[in-house]
């Protein structure tokens, strides 16, 4: 019995001491970084690595305060932790600043160069490598204008307290003028502001268009039904909040990004360097197109035909058909 | 140096609750006086001191200090008042030491750090209550008479040539009461200090002071120079009783 | 360790302007987590002009200051509740911050970078170009250039030195003010308004000094947090005042009934504490199933335990 006892023991020791060991942080307890967080546990998997015994996640959450992000950061520089993956801007900013000698894995930061993470997109030589959340917006502007050719104003529903949402505004106003449109700000630092900021401005536009942003993903069915009321199509570029209430998503789900973001663990945990690695945005074959007819037709919009073949998702009858 | 002409005060005018604080009031008061004021509640003797320090104004006549109308900002550079709540006057969380420091002059400080006045120790040791033994201690841990005590000597450190006190014994026991009397008799007739006393205490009224003033609705209804007639506690009672059954409209 | 007593000194300066608005002057006082994002922003964005960083955090601190003036005109000419008058200054803050910043996040950046592109330009085509037409779509930003900044993010002792010289020159700076006659009429004021008065002095001096004081004191620290953690996000200081609350309330505790200088050790030793306990919670809380957001119940065990050690050594000295 001894014997067996200390064998065990022994067996936990060694796979402990070999397992390798990776910091998780992100910066608030939320749906789209919590699929991100499942992306790359899929990806680590899905490689043939057990999460508990080969891979050992230490899982940290900021809860919303950038001061908890540092303090996970400097906790992570102290540990014996080899890779450290961090899911959101203020995360990841701590942990590039922090951590300088383990590689650092960026996730779910709209523009990793304007945040100051990494030099440029592609090879860097710094210990840090990442995945961006970025957006084709100037696309998704022209595919509003081939559904809606009328479309003059397009309202942007946001949090200005949001990088990543501020940054895709950004483009979006830049973009804009070429194709004679004109960007509304529709804003808000809570749910019931932006509620509130779309039923006073969302009248004076033509199209509403939601990005990335978190906080109004958080209360997308709230919106949905706003804009419902108002009779104005949302267009989106995060097909979860797509499913929430758009009539059209052009852009990909946060559980993409995950498994995307796994990826690069995944070829670190194999012996890559990050120097060997790429920073990049979520690949264009990745981008999946989503149509609901249901709301189109309460709306009176007609789809064009040949979008409609191309569509990816489509949801008619209540019901979501995937191709 | 006190002048009031024909003052009237009238609060909240035009409302329901509107009420005639002062009528028609004239008082004149020299340098070195000692003025005692009695009268029942409501009889406006509190609002004879808020228009000294300039809290109320008169809506006729006027009140001169130091031959200038009353600014509430600036009546306290060369005036002192104290009142009822020993709390009131003193900084509860300083020691006694940082209490005097800062008494002993009017007006905005510097950076530097400030000296304890002798005299005002002296002063202080003069009352006989232990509080030359308190320097380092907290005004808060003071007895209501020994914080009382040095609300007054406070008062007095920056030699203010006006002193107001609104009641000043009323909270403190016969033996405080006793010490904090003669300290405000010392300070009028060793320092001069012009004193302006409110009390309720008809004994002290008939003990202290140059001169009596007995208030009744608004109004001054007796000025008694002490130098001239002797005051009696029980004169002063009668007097009182007497004009607090005058209908009051 | 040392990373914890870094943030925990870096908290403490923003737990010594709640000390001195709620405590020293009894003006409760909600800005500071306006402030303490202004000091960041104003620190970060000069650091961009490619200002050093000790004038960077200076005009920060003066920026921050002006935020207190604001709350003590507001309370002090129209009557208005501190408390309220401070919620309204923070409020506009944050519009303010990202103004100042032009984002609502800037960092700290230790390299230069490339320019910034956005998708179209990065990928160079998306599977639905040929539905959507021929219109470029294109878009770029200059990007940012590396400033230099007094930490080295090493853990070797060297950022725990500057920041351990900065608090303790406050510190000291602080005492010996509160020592002044100022300083003294200062700390009066705040538990008797009427004696200043008396005194011949507008109480409302101290308004403005105090609330001032308190809000450099925020924005020193958010400056400060910017440049050490490398970013600054305008809602870095949500929480700020209550958090350093519990710092000065636990730095209370600790020192009971004795106030060694004038109290201003109960917000550092408090903040240390609270960084202690908060590192602690994040470290070994899962294993019990705590989560982060469980740190006010922390708090709350944490401060019943001290009250009752303390109980429980006052009997032992009596007896």
């Amino acid at each position: 019995m001894k014997r067996f006892i200390t064998a065990v023991v022994l067996a936990i020791c060694v796979v402990s001491f070999s397992a390798v060991r990776v910091g998780i942080t992100q910066i608030v307890d939320h749906p789209a970084l919590n699929a991100v967080f499942d992306g790359i546990v899929k990806a680590i998997e899905d490689a043939g690595f057990k999460v508990g015994q080969d891979v050992v996640i230490d899982r940290q959450n900021a809860q919303g305060s950038m001061q908890n992000a540092v303090a996970i950061a400097k906790k992570f520089a102290s540990e014996k932790v080899d890779f450290v993956v961090a899911i959101a801007t203020p995360s990841a900013q701590a942990c590039v600043q922090a951590i300088t000698d383990r590689p650092v894995i960026f996730s779910a930061v709209t523009d990793p160069v304007g945040a100051g993470l990494i030099k440029q997109l592609g090879k860097n030589t710094s210990n840090v490598v990442g995945v961006s959340d970025m957006v084709p917006v100037a696309t998704q502007l022209k595919l509003i204008r081939k559904v809606f050719p009328n479309a003059k104003k397009i309202g942007v529903i946001y949090n200005p307290g949001e990088a990543n949402s501020v940054t895709l505004t950004n483009i979006a106003k830049s973009a804009a003028p070429s194709l004679e449109m004109t960007i509304v700000d529709i804003p808000g630092t809570s749910p019931s502001e932006m509620i509130t900021a779309l039923n006073s401005i969302g009248p004076d536009v033509d199209v509403l268009y939601i990005g990335t942003d978190n906080t109004a993903a958080s209360s997308i069915e709230s919106i949905g039904s706003a804009a419902l009321r108002l009779k104005k199509p949302i267009v989106a570029a995060d097909i979860d909040i797509a499913r929430g209430g758009g009539v059209i998503g052009f852009g990909f789900n946060y559980f993409q990004v995950g498994v995307e973001t796994g990826q690069l663990l995944v070829a670190l945990l194999k012996g890559a360097k990050t120097s060997d690695l790429e920073s990049h945005v979520v690949g264009p074959d990745s981008l999946t197109l989503y149509i609901n007819l249901d709301i189109a037709n309460q709306l009176g919009i007609t789809v064009p035909s040949d979008l409609l073949e191309r569509a990816n998702i489509i949801v008619k009858d209540g019901k979501e058909v995937s191709r | 140096m006190i002048q009031i002409e024909n003052v009237t005060v009238i609060y909240n005018k035009g409302t329901l609750d509107e009420k005639v604080a002062l009528r028609n009031v004239s008082l004149r008061v020299d340098e070195g006086e000692f003025v005692v004021i009695v009268g029942s509640n409501g009889a406006g003797k509190s609002t004879l001191l808020k228009l000294l320090v300039g809290d109320v104004k008169p809506a006729e006549g006027s009140c001169k200090i130091f031959g200038i109308p009353v600014i509430s900002e600036k009546i306290f550079k060369n005036a002192s008042i104290v009142c009822q709540d020993p709390n009131q006057g003193v900084f509860p969380n300083l020691t006694v030491e940082e209490n005097l420091i800062l008494a002993r002059r009017k007006g905005i400080r510097g950076l530097g750090f400030g000296k304890i006045d002798p005299k005002s120790v002296e002063l202080l040791k003069s009352t006989e209550m232990g509080l030359e033994e308190t320097l380092k201690r907290k005004a808060a841990k003071l007895s209501g008479g020994q914080k009382q005590a040095l609300a007054i000597v406070m008062a007095v450190s920056s030699n203010p040539k006006l002193l107001l006190l609104d009641e000043h014994t009323a909270a403190l026991d016969p033996k405080s009461t006793e010490k904090i009397m003669e300290l405000t008799q010392r300070i009028n007739k060793e320092l001069g200090t012009t004193i302006v006393m409110i009390t309720h205490d008809m004994t002290i009224a008939e003990q202290f002071g140059s001169s009596v003033i007995v208030m009744e609705d608004g109004r001054i209804c007796t000025k008694i120079d002490k130098s001239q007639q002797k005051v009696m506690a029980s004169q002063l009672k009668a007097m009182i009783r007497s004009t607090v059954f005058t209908t009051t409209t | 360790m040392i990373p914890i007593i870094e943030q925990g000194l870096l908290l403490s300066l923003a737990a010594m302007g709640v000390y001195i608005s709620f405590r020293l002057i009894d003006l409760p006082d909600l800005t500071p987590d306006g402030s303490y994002v202004l000091g960041g922003a104003v620190a970060v964005v000069l650091l961009h002009s490619g200002h050093g960083w000790v004038f960077s955090t200076v005009i920060a601190v003066l920026a921050a200051g002006a935020a207190g003036a604001v709350v003590a005109f507001i309370t002090t000419r129209f009557k208005i509740n501190s408390l309220l008058a401070s919620i309204m200054v923070m409020t506009g803050l944050y519009s303010l911050s990202i103004r100042v910043m032009n984002a609502p996040n800037l960092p700290v950046p230790k390299f230069d970078t490339g320019k910034i592109m956005n998708y179209e330009q990065i990928v160079g085509k998306t599977p639905l170009d040929d539905l959507l037409g021929d219109v470029p779509a294109s878009f770029e930003a200059s990007g940012l250039k590396a400033v230099k900044i007094p930490f080295t993010n090493l853990g070797d002792g060297h950022d725990l030195l500057i920041i351990s010289a900065i608090v303790l020159a406050s510190i000291v700076i602080l005492s010996l003010f509160l020592k002044t006659e100022f300083g003294t009429m200062l700390r009066g004021y705040g538990r008797n308004r009427f004696a200043v008065k008396v005194l011949g002095v507008n109480p409302d001096l101290f308004a403005y000094v105090g609330l001032i004081m308190g809000n450099v004191f925020a924005g020193f620290s958010g400056a400060l947090f910017s440049m050490y953690s490398g970013f600054a996000d305008v809602n870095m200081g949500i929480g700020t005042v209550v958090v350093c609350l519990a710092a000065v309330i636990l730095g209370e505790i600790v020192f009971g009934s004795r106030q060694p200088i004038y109290g201003a050790i109960f917000p550092i030793v408090g903040a240390l504490l609270y960084q202690f306990l908060l590192t602690f919670a994040m470290k070994y809380g899962y294993r019990i199933g705590f989560k982060p957001s469980d740190m006010k119940l922390l708090t709350a065990l944490f401060v019943v335990a001290v009250i009752a050690a303390r109980r429980f050594k006052k009997s032992e000295v009596t007896v």
